[in-house]
């Protein structure tokens, strides 16, 4: 690779580019700056996201690669980045309150969700498993701190350093996993090691295996969902918010790229793997939320149950479909804005240090706060997959693509798993508008009424019109399978 | 001809472990006699002409003295710590080339002359095996403090090890504009570089960031405090005797040796005598011997200097040990990266 | 004479590895952890990378296995406080064997199905030198060496938020 085309590389990534400088700008700035003027990075870190954002819809229209085939820069990484930066756009926006009123420290908390998103960027477009890896990283490390930010509470520590640990591990058996194909192939390149792949060679079956467990473990699928309850319960619950919808995002994105265009030689395997993984992940989610006494954790067990959904679209994709490659996107997609939309309602409500996380702390919201109540419960019928919303066509898709590639116990399993989850969100409901209130809510806060604003509209406007974030989808999958090819 | 090579790399081996061993013994008597002069006394001078035999007193008392083992040492760390501080130190002299080489035939053993480099290994990347190597003395100071289950012993390893890594980045970065300058990371090419000029003239800031750097690694004054005694008794080596203490103190001197060789070989134009011009035309394939008085010539020079510092400048404190080593000689490192780099790229292409 | 010094080293890296995991003491831990690099540095000069050899052993062992001991060294962990849970241990090691085993049975059969050629017979003339490292660094993996900076950036902002006082 010789200088001008390097050159040419680092122009063609600008999107990353922008959000890193970003970054760095808000660390640099931070200090510099003292008390309530701290508050300002809040609008540089917009700032950068919104370039990020625009830069970014430029690969929708061309796709193309950077530095000799390591990043692609396809419709399928824009539609992910799409996904990155619009959550962490509005995560931040729902942040500015929750932040300032927990007293958390502001200039690191906006560096690290910028650096995150950049991680997760580099991340869905990785072909090559060394910038693979450091984008993982780059998003986890952020995420790691992230959880552990609220120094003053216990939990939040304790999710910090749970994550470090066991995302460590995990990261390391994502490594061993990687040295392992990179033993058996000579290659780290996606699309050379498909062409080397050899399914007789137990190194390529091994190192797929691991390298599916460390995806597994990011996406907080079956088994080793168990660190998910725990880390998003006591992480601040914006950060919960962001890393629900980011985290598992990007931990979609690179799965699809992997295994679709690296591992595409065992694919019958693998699909009998994420089958498997799919259906416990859903039923296990369902069943364990239903019991929760509190709402974050509540959430964070649906948020096990959603990535049990999502898989069902990769099991479905299966061949190299479109339709299964476009529904899952479009499920991740949706998931980040009733998600973030949920989480954002508890940080709304979390005032003077204490986060709002018990069903007490919501019941009788209506009375009180009608809009936020309604913003609620749309976000809930969402989850829950109730039309007219977004998440009943997400989920639509999603089954959808199951049957028609002829999964159907896998669809029947979903379609009932909706069913039980309709019993735990609702509840929520029935606390929300029938009950007493227990507690004083907080006053009205502009910024984040904002984010919500947009969020409620987004749930509900493209659950009746989709426009065309669903043909963006199908064009972004397709861009995809063009990457490498495929049938 | 593999044998010879064996056989001669085993020689060169035990003389330069001969020499420098002999070498830190009399250093203990120069310290002691220099010292003595700067503070107008006599110093030493009774076991034989001008006290020439007191190191081999002094070896002789160590080794007769008792080998104290604290109650409640760690005592297989305990044992090891002295031995690894001396042997990192001397390893290190390994690549340090002090002449270019010569031919023989072994007294006419051999029917092809054989050349023999002045030097015991040349490594691609000798100056990164140097710094390889030195950054592992520290295991041995850190451990001595710690497996002596004392106080001050602690608290000398603590800073040993707190004080080491600061400086050694100021070290590595102020290498690095030679390396530049070189082109090289062989010790050999990076001597052979400075024959129209010592690197000393256009790197003179990292010179000056390197000399310093240098004396605080080898924990000398004014960057003593590992061992400062008004604080912490003798820092990480206050519980041993005997010989131990001896490895732990010719430990010391041997650091002196390396930082003293690899100034020489990075700065002062290793064994070229003059800072320009090279050897005036002098064949020194053919007076070999004479590229090796020079460099060991300077080498001395260097030795006197770390004597004398010691004895002139007082300590400094411990908060202003790692003010200086990371902002001033840290940003210094890399001022002096950033100029050179800049000088390289826009001056000479 | 090198196949015997592999195995030396080979054998003294793998000994280093199971003791820190296995060591009472965690300073001995922390130092067979620097036996570990210092072997794995030596097996790197086999495989003719000298610049590797040196960078691993002045990072890893030099730098940052110095400054484990350093925080071991703080933190003033007894011995007694980190009692080995010897329950079962034949059962344990036997499982684990079992496992190594299986695994270096399936590696072995797959090194040998990757490599039937001879690559050290293709070896660029600049491999293992620093010329050849920076080259390969900062052309062809140079992506992947600026994302590192990157992640190390957000390693040490990780560190000051969590680490500094104050919430200011």
């Amino acid at each position: 690779m010789d200088l001008s085309e390097l050159f040419k590389s680092t122009l063609l990534i600008g999107p990353e580019i922008a959000l890193i400088i970003t970054g760095i700008i808000v660390m640099v700035v931070d200090p510099l700056i003292k008390g309530e003027r701290k508050r300002n990075l809040f609008w540089i870190a917009l700032v950068g996201l919104a370039v990020g954002f625009i830069l970014n819809l430029e690969r929708f229209h061309n796709g193309t690669s950077a530095f000799s085939g390591a990043l692609s820069l396809d419709g399928f990484a824009a539609y992910f980045n799409l996904i990155f930066i619009i959550g962490a756009f509005l995560a931040t926006i729902l942040s500015k309150d929750y932040i300032e009123s927990m007293n958390l420290r502001i200039g690191e908390y906006y560096a690290l969700i910028i650096f995150s998103t950049s991680g997760m960027m580099i991340l869905s477009s990785a072909r090559e498993f060394m910038s693979l890896f450091l984008g993982f990283e780059i998003m986890s490390v952020s995420v790691y701190v992230l959880s552990g930010f609220n120094r003053r509470s216990v939990r939040s520590a304790e999710a910090g350093i749970k994550y470090l640990v066991l995302g460590g591990f995990s990261s390391a058996i994502l490594l061993y996993g990687i040295a392992l194909i990179y033993g058996a192939s000579g290659t780290i390149f996606l699309d050379e090691i498909a062409a080397n792949f050899n399914a007789s060679n137990p190194l390529y079956l091994a190192g797929t295996a691991l390298i599916l467990t460390g995806f597994i473990f990011k996406i907080g699928a079956f088994p080793l969902h168990q660190w998910v309850p725990d880390i998003y319960e006591g992480a601040p619950v914006t950060v919960t918010g962001f890393m629900s919808v980011g985290v598992k995002a990007a931990a979609f994105a690179i799965l699809l790229r992997v295994l679709f265009e690296g591992f595409s030689g065992i694919e019958a395997n693998w699909m009998q793997a994420l089958w498997i993984v799919s259906a416990f992940t859903m039923t296990i989610g369902n069943l364990a939320a239903i019991v929760q006494t509190s709402i974050k954790r509540m959430l964070a067990y649906s948020s096990i149950a959603h990535a049990g959904y999502a898989l069902v679209g990769v099991v479905a994709s299966y061949g190299g479909k479109e339709l299964g490659l476009s529904s899952v996107m479009y499920y991740l997609f949706a998931y980040m804005v009733m998600n973030l939309g949920a989480f954002g309602v508890l940080a709304y409500l979390s005032k003077d240090g204490k986060e709002c996380e018990t069903f007490d702390d919501i019941s009788g919201i209506w009375r009180r706060k009608p809009l936020t109540a309604i913003a609620l419960g749309i976000f809930m019928f969402s989850l829950a997959g109730i039309p007219p919303t977004i998440g009943f066509f997400a989920k639509y898709r999603v089954f959808l693509s199951a049957v028609k590639a002829e999964f159907f116990w896998l669809a029947i399993i979903g379609i009932l798993n909706s069913v039980i989850s309709a019993y735990y969100y609702l509840r929520v409901l029935v606390y929300a508008y029938m009950r007493e209130e227990s507690v004083v809510f907080p006053r009205f806060k502009p910024t984040s009424v904002v984010a919500l604003t947009i969020l409620t509209i987004g749930t509900l406007l493209l659950g009746i019109l989709p426009l065309n974030s669903w043909d963006l989808a199908i064009k972004a999958a397709g861009s995809f399978l063009l990457t490498f090819g495929a049938k | 001809m593999l044998w010879v090579e064996i056989g001669i790399s085993f020689v060169k081996i035990a003389l330069v472990l001969f020499v420098v061993l002999t070498l830190v013994a009399y250093l203990t008597l120069a310290e002691r006699r220099i010292s003595a002069f700067i503070q107008d006394r006599l110093g030493p001078n009774r076991v034989g002409p001008f006290g020439i035999l007191q190191p081999l007193a002094d070896g002789v008392k160590f080794i007769f003295k008792e080998d104290i083992i604290p109650d409640r040492a760690n005592k297989p760390f305990y044992v090891m710590a002295p031995a690894l501080s001396l042997v990192t130190a001397i390893v290190a002299l390994a690549v340090i080339p002090i002449g270019k080489g010569f031919n023989t035939t072994l007294f006419g053993l051999l029917e092809d002359p054989f050349y023999v480099k002045l030097q015991i290994a040349d490594v691609n990347a000798g100056l990164l095996f140097v710094l390889a190597i030195t950054s592992l003395s520290v295991y041995g100071v850190v451990l001595g403090g710690w497996s002596s289950n004392s106080k001050y012993s602690l608290l000398g390893g603590l800073r040993a090890a707190a004080q080491m890594i600061s400086y050694e980045l100021s070290l590595g970065l102020s290498i690095l504009g030679v390396i530049l300058l070189a082109g090289s990371l062989r010790l050999n090419d990076i001597v052979e570089a400075q024959q129209k000029i010592w690197f000393a003239i256009p790197q003179a800031l990292g010179f000056l960031v390197f000399m310093v750097s240098s004396f605080a690694e080898t924990n000398r004054l004014p960057f003593d405090l590992p061992e400062a005694e008004p604080e912490i008794v003798a820092g990480y080596h206050t519980e041993y005797s005997s010989m131990k203490f001896a490895m732990f103190f010719m430990a010391e001197y041997t650091h002196m040796i390396v930082a003293s060789a690899l100034m020489v070989c990075l700065f002062l134009g290793g064994w070229y005598p003059l800072p320009f011009g090279g050897w005036f035309g002098i064949d020194i394939e053919r007076y070999w011997y004479l590229p090796p008085i020079v460099f060991i010539g300077k080498v001395f020079f260097l030795l006197f200097l770390f004597i004398w510092v010691r004895w002139t400048i007082p300590r400094f404190r411990y908060d202003q040990v790692m003010k200086l080593g990371w902002k001033v000689l840290f940003p210094l490192g890399v001022l002096n990266i950033i100029v050179t780099s800049a000088v390289m790229v826009f001056v000479y292409k | 004479m090198e196949s015997v010094l592999f195995y030396i080293f080979a054998a003294a890296s793998v000994a280093g590895a199971l003791l820190v995991v296995f060591h009472k003491n965690p300073i001995a831990s922390a130092l067979s952890l620097v036996l570990t690099l210092f072997s794995t540095a030596v097996l790197f000069i086999f495989l003719l990378a000298h610049f590797v050899a040196a960078i691993q052993i002045l990072v890893y062992a030099g730098a940052i296995m110095v400054l484990f001991m350093f925080t071991v060294m703080f933190l003033n962990i007894r011995e007694e406080s980190l009692k080995f849970d010897a329950q079962n241990l034949p059962v344990k090691l036997g499982v684990l064997l079992l496992i190594l085993f299986i695994f270096g049975y399936f590696a072995s059969i797959g090194f040998k199905k990757s490599f039937s050629l001879n690559h050290a017979a293709s070896l660029p003339e600049s491999f293992g030198t620093v010329e050849g490292v920076g080259e390969v660094l900062f052309k062809d993996y140079l992506l992947p060496f600026e994302l590192t900076s990157v992640l190390i950036v957000v390693a040490i902002l990780g560190v000051v938020a969590i680490a500094k006082r104050g919430t200011d």
